[in-house]
Order: structure tokens, then C-alpha cells, then sequence
């Protein structure tokens, strides 16, 4: 039978890809290097003056945006403008800069307490795979590919000098890239303004942020247990959003989920799986004391990592 | 044609669309064929099952044929189409506005692909219905296969930057059905309910991304950066 494209074929090449022995720098080497790099990149992030202009890119289709990051006093002052299509602007103003998220405290090797030993090497394999150019800027190319399946994989380029993202793809299991942000532009340092970074649209959405980001326990234990978590996922919060929904979140130092439970009969009642680049929303219902609730994951995992874990959310 | 020469080409295309390969053409055959013959049903029950295994993904083994549509529905969401899907006459102003940006359009990307999604109770019934109603004719068949085209991200207008594309699919898929629930209810929304519906779960997943977004530029060592993947409201 002449198949001209066998499902089978391509089964045996994905097989083959799915092998991360392509790259050329054996693992141990690199060990030392790739935890500074993280590490400075968490660090650039949060503590550097910046203003840039980057894309974000997924699929056919390519936004704009500037973003603007500015340190007084150890506090952390941000604008984000969408520049195509209807304005949209971020702003987040106040946080500290050694308020240290569990994200953060994962990227940094910073050692935690015993039952949330987790480390990034853990679940991931790091490769420094070479130079490029990005944003006129010279940066370290990274390969992020995960030890198992319940994550996404990442190639970073991150600036040398600053230790600034340039560009971040994020890679499916199928070795294809969901999604890109890329700077095209990049200022480091340097004076920035108060007005910089003080909101210019009529709507502006102010990003909240408080000691929940640094101090996840202090809110006391997560209302719903997550029987279920992929390896190397910590808890990193709880609160109820603008809707009156429970948010629970989790981090492994690069990819993030959020856990949403709400009585169903506030919300629309829906079931399935959604997906936008590399984001994806599982949604089910549940019933517990014979009261429907709708339990959501939205993160930048795999669905059957999100199916997983709303199956696994239980009332406490 | 022979008939052993038709089956052979049935095959193929399956494969390919199994593949994320398959043409238009493909699509429409293995959409048709499907409805006569139970054999292809299994057939593509079985190379997804293949397929989901080698993703490390969750499988369902019921192969009834709800389930076979709402796969067929979700492969069609990953497919790469080559040329612009056939238009059908009526249509809505929001698939109009589809239509006209349509042709090529890719994984995943810019669109929010709800492959089997399912409203409650009510809602099932309702959408058990529309899919015995796209199994009676070819011509149905293609506005079904239309259907996942809607945002056509790869065109360079505003309109079709990543929005939510909210599919209602009785829920074969991954999900069991939901027993206790009247899932044989008969109705039937008009256009206009549909649209509150999907609107209204448009909206609410969008705002969940949008929190997620606050959780993913504190966790995830990339500043505000994440808010970049929250569709906008109003660009739809």
C-alpha cells in the first residue's frame, strides 16, 4: 500500500527527536554556568533599569509591546503598553526587590525547606548550546529540555552583559516552538523617570502584588488540596480574584499553573480544554457535598498535565 | 474507481490527517466516508490512540460516534490547511468576518481551540443534536469542517490576532460523560443563545488567563512579559 506520509514514519522521526542528544555540550560541563546565568537572569529582571520594545509571536500573528522597569529605593516599578491594536497597558509599582517569589527562589538555587526541596535540574536538562544576536545585543544561547512530559521545553537567549532575557521560545513535546517574545530593542540602565512608568491609557490594569508573591504560607494552607502536582511544582500562593473565584498557583522556577475553583452555578458550566500558543485551560466539573463546582487550570503546561491536576484538586 | 483503490486512498488520507497533513479535500473525504463506513471510524480510533500514547497523553477508548466526530473535530483544530476552506452560504457577521480572513492557518497558534468542550446539562443535549445534524449531508460535512478555521491567525489583520475560539462539542474526547446529567434533553439554542454562551465562555476564560498571567510575571523569572499572551478583550 502506497502511503505517501505514514502516521508510522513520522512516529519513529518523532522518536527519534524526542532523544536530547543532539546538542553538543555535554551536560556536567556547562552544570555551574547555566545556574549563574538563571540566576542572573532572575536577578537582571527584577533589580536593572530597562526600557525595551519586543514582539510577541504566536502562530501567524505578532504584537508589540514596550515595557519599562524602573528600581528606586529597592522597589520595582513597571509599564507595559501593547503598541498594535487597542491600547492596553500593565502597571505594577511597589514590589520589593528581595521579596523573593518561589519562582525567583527557584531560579536562584536559593535552598528551601525540606518538604519543598525541589531544584530546576531536577526536571530539566540545561545545554548552552552557543552565541547569537539579538536586539544588537550579544547573548548566551540556553536549551531548556525537560526530563519528563508534564512540562514545556524553552531555548532562552540571554543577554551577556545584563543577564536579560532577548528572546524566549517555548518548545512543545514535538520539538515545535509555541510561541516567541523577542526584544527588537533594549536600553539597559540609565535614568528612567517617574513618568515613565505612571500609567498613559484610560484603563490602565494594576497588576497586584503583595507579600504572597515572597511569603506563600503566611496566607495559611492552600484552601483546596492539589493531590496531584508534576514533579518539582511548589506552591506559590492563594487568593480570590476580581470574579470571586479561589486562585491556588503553583511555579517550577520556569513554567507556572493556576488553579481556579469556583461554585459552577455563578459561573458558565463548562468542560474541556482550551488552548492559545503555549497557554492552556482545562476546565471540569466537579461535585462535592452534591454542589457543582468548576475546577480550571490555566497554565503553560500540556493538557494532560492540567487534566491531571484538576482531577487531583480536592476540598480540603 | 475501484473499490479497493478508494479504500487505499481513504487510508491515506486518514494517515495524513492523523498526521496534521491532510488537505481540504482529505478532510471533507475522511469526513464523508466516516458517516457510511464504520471500519474508517475505527480506524482513525486506532491511529489516535497510537498518537496519544506516543504524547504521552490521556486516551478515552469509547469509539462511539459522537466520540468519532468530536476527534475528527479536534484533529481538523491542529491541521495545517493549505488553501482557504470552502465558504458556505448563510452565515453569521462573525463568521463572515472569518471567512474573509481565512487560508492559511497553523497549530495551536493565535487561537483558543476549545477541542471538546461541553456546557452542562442542558447544553450537551443541545449540542448532540447539532452534531447529528452535520452527519446528515456532504454539505453540512464542509461547514463542519470550516468551522475551526475561525480566527485564521496567520493573517496580518488585526482581527485575527489571538482571540478565543470557543468550540461546543458533545464530550467524547477526554472527558467521561457526565452521568446524572439529562444528557438526551432536547434543545436546541438559536444563533444568537449560542453566542451569549460562547461570549460569555470566552470571557471568563480570558479573565482566568488574565490572573494567571499576575501568578506567571512573579513566577516565572520573565518580569511582566507573560501579560503578552492574554488575548485582548476587544480585539475580536
Amino acid at each position: 500500500m502506497s502511503m505517501r506520509r505514514t502516521f508510522f514514519t513520522s512516529l519513529v522521526f518523532s522518536l527519534g527527536f524526542a532523544l536530547p542528544a543532539g546538542f553538543a555540550v555535554a551536560q556536567t560541563d556547562t552544570a555551574e554556568q547555566v545556574n549563574r546565568v538563571l540566576r542572573e537572569m532572575s536577578t537582571a529582571v527584577r533589580e536593572l533599569n530597562y526600557r525595551g520594545l519586543f514582539t510577541y509571536e504566536v502562530g501567524g500573528s505578532l504584537d508589540t509591546y514596550r515595557i519599562v522597569h524602573r528600581v528606586e529605593n529597592e522597589t520595582e516599578y513597571e509599564r507595559l503598553q501593547k503598541l498594535n491594536g487597542p491600547e492596553r497597558e500593565i502597571i505594577r509599582a511597589g514590589h520589593m526587590t528581595d521579596c523573593l517569589s518561589q519562582g525567583d527562589q527557584l531560579l536562584r538555587g536559593i535552598v528551601r525547606s525540606a518538604e519543598n526541596s525541589s531544584e530546576l535540574k531536577d526536571n530539566y536538562h540545561f545545554y548552552l548550546t552557543g552565541d547569537e544576536r539579538v536586539a544588537d545585543r550579544s547573548a548566551s544561547i540556553v536549551h531548556i529540555v525537560p526530563k519528563d512530559s508534564h512540562r514545556f521545553g524553552y531555548t532562552l537567549s540571554i543577554d551577556k552583559q545584563s543577564g536579560l532575557p532577548l528572546k524566549a521560545m517555548r518548545v512543545n513535546t514535538d520539538k515545535r516552538v509555541m510561541e516567541r517574545i523577542q526584544f527588537v530593542e533594549l536600553t539597559i540602565g540609565g535614568e528612567i523617570s517617574e513618568s515613565d512608568v505612571e500609567p498613559s491609557s484610560a484603563q490602565p490594569r494594576q497588576a497586584p502584588h503583595n507579600l504572597i508573591d515572597c511569603q506563600p504560607q503566611a496566607t495559611g494552607e492552600p484552601a483546596w488540596k492539589a493531590t496531584w502536582l508534576p514533579p518539582g511544582f511548589v506552591y506559590s500562593g492563594q487568593r480570590a480574584i476580581e470574579n470571586g473565584d479561589h486562585m491556588q498557583t503553583y511555579t517550577d522556577g520556569l513554567a507556572t499553573f493556576s488553579v481556579f475553583v469556583s461554585a459552577a452555578n455563578t459561573r458558565p458550566a463548562i468542560e474541556g480544554r482550551a488552548q492559545i500558543g503555549a497557554t492552556v485551560a482545562y476546565v471540569d466539573q466537579r461535585f462535592w457535598k452534591d454542589q457543582p463546582h468548576s475546577v480550571t487550570v490555566v497554565g503553560e503546561i500540556p493538557f494532560a498535565t492540567a487534566q491531571r491536576v484538576v482531577a487531583g484538586v480536592e476540598p480540603r | 474507481m475501484s473499490q479497493s483503490k478508494n479504500q487505499a486512498q481513504l487510508i491515506e488520507s486518514l494517515s495524513a490527517l492523523v498526521d496534521d497533513e491532510a488537505s481540504e479535500f482529505e478532510v471533507h473525504r475522511v469526513l464523508t466516508e466516516s458517516q457510511q463506513d464504520a471500519s474508517v471510524r475505527e480506524r482513525w480510533h486506532r491511529y489516535q490512540l497510537a498518537r496519544a500514547a506516543l504524547r504521552g497523553e490521556a486516551v478515552n477508548l469509547s469509539t462511539t460516534s459522537t466520540a468519532f466526530a468530536d476527534r475528527i473535530r479536534d484533529a481538523i483544530g491542529e491541521i495545517e490547511f493549505d488553501e482557504p476552506l470552502a465558504t458556505t452560504a448563510s452565515k453569521t457577521p462573525a463568521e463572515k468576518q472569518q471567512t474573509s480572513s481565512n487560508g492559511r492557518w497553523k497549530t495551536g497558534a493565535g487561537r483558543f481551540a476549545i477541542a471538546a468542550s461541553v456546557a452542562a446539562a442542558v447544553f450537551l443535549g443541545a449540542q448532540q443534536m447539532n452534531l447529528v445534524a452535520v452527519n446528515e449531508g456532504p454539505g453540512q460535512a464542509q461547514e463542519f469542517a470550516q468551522q475551526p478555521a475561525e480566527p485564521a491567525p496567520s493573517a496580518p489583520s488585526s482581527v485575527n490576532i489571538p482571540t478565543i475560539n470557543v468550540q461546543n462539542v458533545s464530550g467524547g474526547d477526554t472527558l467521561p460523560p457526565r452521568s446524572g446529567l439529562p444528557q438526551s434533553m432536547q434543545y436546541s439554542p438559536n444563533i444568537q443563545q449560542q453566542q451569549l454562551q460562547d461570549e460569555q465562555i470566552r470571557r471568563y476564560i480570558r479573565q482566568l488567563m488574565l490572573e494567571h498571567a499576575e501568578h506567571s510575571a512573579q513566577n516565572s523569572g520573565s518580569g511582566l512579559l507573560p501579560y503578552a499572551r492574554v488575548p485582548a478583550e476587544e480585539e475580536r
